[in-house]
């Protein structure tokens, strides 16, 4: 049957013959014998011939084998090239046949397959290039026809679940419940599908209506890197913006109505803060000279006057004083250990026979002249105060022999801790209060009129207790610069203690003033290491050069200043005389080793070791009595307190450099002392 | 406390030199005042802006930062405030030098 078609074949368009059994109705073109194969070997050009696609009986084949067409568009008279490979479709009986070029040992071949449906066979006509095909070649040659594997183009698979997958014993009605069923299922039976359905398409209905318009308010507000800070910091906190701001109206300063109290009273701390500090610009605003001078900021260098001559001069630059000081003695003096700003004052009575009227410590501060910031009144008065190592504590040593323990923050009296009689305090008024690196820590060093060295902690719980008692044996035979006074006939043992002074070195004393005129070395274990009698009177006050801790000096009712070494035991190696009465209290100057303030009656005198020792280097009357004196912490200003109440402030100008070495040079100033 | 205020208030009133002092609540609106009211609602008015513009200055540097006090020292008389949350205290000085 193939044969038979295949010789049909030659009636082919390969063919130049005419076929008179071609069914073409248009017939083919009488044409000479185009070559099949182009140049480039890739085409086929294949005569174009009416075909008829419509009618099935185009090809050259007869209509029992079918006939093909090409794929390509149809147009006549124009080359069409069909690829390589290409497959021409034909229709019904053949499946398919392959035109086509191929290349094999022999050149390039045409092959043509034509393949049936349902015959498996193919048989290829293999003609090799640039050959002309003749019907005797095609004759030649078999063709044979196979069938190739299906190929799938396009698969669809069905959603519709068949009928005979249903299980046979349960009394379905629907797919649903069939699905549903699905589950019920014994694990044996798994003819399971999944099975989904098509929904159906509902139809929408789109409809609106009308509302009433949504009113809108555009508001605006600036938020600034600031804002957005605070409300971060904010958060946790409660918001204070609902508290209420009253709006007044502006009153005159003398009507302080209720409801401006009350604003008052929500503002008050911040603004009490604010008020103190601009009054510190008000008196600052006035001082300003002064205050330079104080701090050591106008230094004035007088280039004409180009001498050798130190002047030591002291200029006076303000007073503190206020209305609540007035009539108090200044009793004690003392700065705040971290804060060189802050100066505490104890107020009271100087002398005990004057009308008891209660004490006052306050604390002035450098920066606001005129009133003090701080001011705590007491019912007695206040002989004796110190700074605690931890600069808010302020120790207070009272007339009765209480020692209260102050919080410097508060500008109320805040007591933290007290001591009195009945804790082991006291009998009489405190004298000298310090505040000492102790073993633990910090302790508190009190001493007073009774005789007893008490030694504090923080808390007030004593620590450990030393007595001035100087047997009588030693008090005979210590009766030194007394020749030409009355036989003494020592009565006590124990005496009041008026001053002391911690000797910090390598074989460290304590230095006892007492009220007698004896000077006490006390070891650190608290036992009496030696007793000279220093002063004729009472020594109010004994301390330690900071520069050399094995001088020290006295300052004795005698009106003496007496310098005391180490090297010389018995006897003091320089006596100043400062005054005719009685000099109640010198001091060391912090940065000048060879400085000695005096302050006797009513003159403050600036004694220079190293210039001379006859006389002060510089004098002055400040106007009233004095009763204390301190150096301010870098040395270059004095104040001195007096009985009126008023704190002196002298700036030290037109003064001789600092000695590199101040050791070296109170060793020069003072002949006679020789270090250990 | 708020006596303590009070007092301090009436003593840098009576400082040497001060010729006003005006309290000026968050809105701007003066609340105490020791000057006629022209002076005080003038005063009260041009130092608010300023005291907000030196703030936003000094916060806009750095948000931690805030302003504390501010000294405006003129030909005639020197002005101080000190502006808060809540308040504006203004006064006003002529120091003697």
């Amino acid at each position: 049957m193939f044969q038979q078609t295949l010789r049909k074949l030659n009636t082919s368009k390969f063919a130049s013959k005419q076929n008179s059994k071609k069914k073409q109705q248009a017939g083919d073109q009488q044409s000479a014998p185009k070559p099949l194969v182009d140049p480039f070997l890739d085409r086929i050009f294949l005569q174009a011939s009416e075909i008829e696609t419509s009618a099935k009986k185009s090809c050259c084949f007869s209509t029992k084998a079918g006939s093909f067409e090409k794929s390509e568009s149809q147009r006549p008279s124009e080359v069409d090239s069909i690829r390589l490979q290409e497959i021409l479709r034909v229709n019904i009986n053949f499946k398919q046949i392959y035109l086509g070029v191929e290349q094999s040992s022999r050149g390039k071949i045409f092959r043509i397959e034509v393949q049936g449906g349902r015959n498996k066979g193919s048989s290829a006509l293999e003609i090799p290039a640039g050959e002309i095909i003749t019907e005797q070649k095609l004759e030649q040659e078999k063709i044979g026809l196979h069938e190739t594997e299906t190929i799938k183009l396009l698969e669809i698979q069905s959603t519709a679940t068949p009928k005979d997958l249903l299980l046979p014993d349960a009394n379905i009605e629907s797919a649903a419940t069939a699905v549903a069923a699905e589950h019920v299922v014994d694990m044996k039976s798994k003819k399971m599908v999944e099975a989904k359905t098509q929904t159906m398409n509902l139809q929408v209905k789109q409809k609106s209506t009308m509302t009433t318009p949504l009113l809108s308010r555009d508001v605006e507000c600036e938020a600034t890197v600031w804002d957005l800070f605070d409300a971060t910091m904010d958060q946790g906190e409660t918001s204070r913006k609902e508290e209420l701001n009253p709006k007044f109206i502006s009153l005159p300063w003398c009507e302080t109505g209720r409801r401006e109290s009350q604003g008052e009273e929500q503002k008050a701390p911040q603004l009490g803060k604010s008020a103190m500090v601009i009054e510190r610009f008000l008196a600052s605003n006035l001082y300003k000279s002064q205050q330079a001078m104080y701090f050591g900021q106008s230094a004035k260098i007088d280039d004409k006057k180009r001498t050798t001559r130190f002047q030591y001069e002291l200029c006076p630059l303000w007073t503190y004083h206020s209305a609540a000081t007035k009539n108090k003695s200044v009793l004690n003096l003392a700065w705040n250990t971290t804060n060189s700003n802050i100066l505490a004052v104890a107020y009271g009575q100087f002398l005990l026979s004057e009308d008891k009227q209660g004490g006052l410590v306050c604390c002035w501060s450098t920066k606001n002249l005129t009133q003090p910031e701080r001011c705590y009144p007491f019912e007695h008065s206040v002989s004796a105060l110190a700074f605690s190592l931890n600069s808010q504590l302020l120790v207070v040593g009272l007339q009765d022999g209480k020692i209260i323990v102050l919080d410097v923050s508060h500008a109320e009296k805040k007591a933290i801790v007290q001591a009195s009689l009945k804790n082991g305090g006291h009998v009489g008024p405190v004298w000298v209060l310090k505040s000492v690196q102790w073993t633990h820590g910090e302790a508190i060093v009190s001493a007073g009129e009774d005789g007893q060295l008490l030694i504090w902690s923080l808390n007030l719980s004593r620590i450990g207790r030393f007595f001035a008692r100087i047997p009588i044996s030693l008090q005979k035979k210590e009766k030194v610069g007394a020749a030409d006074m009355m036989d003494e006939v020592p009565i006590q043992e124990v005496f009041s203690i008026l001053d002391f002074s911690v000797s910090n070195g390598a074989d460290p004393l304590i230095l006892v003033a007492t009220k007698e005129g004896y000077l006490l070395e006390v070891e650190m274990e608290l036992q009496i290491q030696r007793v000279v009698r220093a002063h004729l009177g009472p020594i109010y006050k004994v301390q330690v050069s900071p520069f050399c801790w094995q001088l020290a000096l006295t300052a004795g009712a005698d009106g003496k200043v007496l310098l005391w070494a180490r090297s010389k035991k018995d006897a003091p190696i320089l006596s100043l005389a400062v005054s005719a009465s009685a000099v109640v209290c010198a001091e060391w100057s912090p940065s000048f080793s060879t400085i000695v303030a005096c302050a006797s009656g009513t003159f403050l005198s600036i004694w220079d070791l190293a210039r001379k020792t006859h006389e002060p280097v510089t004098k002055v009357n400040i106007g009233a009595a004095l009763t204390s004196l301190v150096f301010s912490p870098d040395g270059m200003n004095v104040l001195v307190g007096d009985r009126t109440g008023k704190i002196h402030v002298h700036s030290l100008q037109d003064m001789p450099y600092k000695p590199l070495m101040p050791v070296e040079a109170l060793l020069k100033a003072i002949p006679g002392l020789v270090l250990l | 406390m708020a006596a303590e205020v009070e007092e301090t208030l009436k003593r840098i009133q009576s400082h040497k030199g001060v010729f006003g002092t005006i309290v000026v609540n968050s809105e701007g609106i003066p609340i105490k005042t020791t000057m006629d009211n022209t002076s005080t609602v003038q005063y009260a008015g041009l130092v608010s802006q300023l005291a907000d513009k030196a703030r936003s200055v000094v916060r806009d540097l750095d948000p931690t930062n805030d302003l504390t006090f501010l000294r405006v020292r003129t030909k005639k008389h020197e002005i101080m405030l000190a502006p808060d949350k809540d308040y504006i205290l203004i006064v006003i000085q002529n120091p003697s030098d």
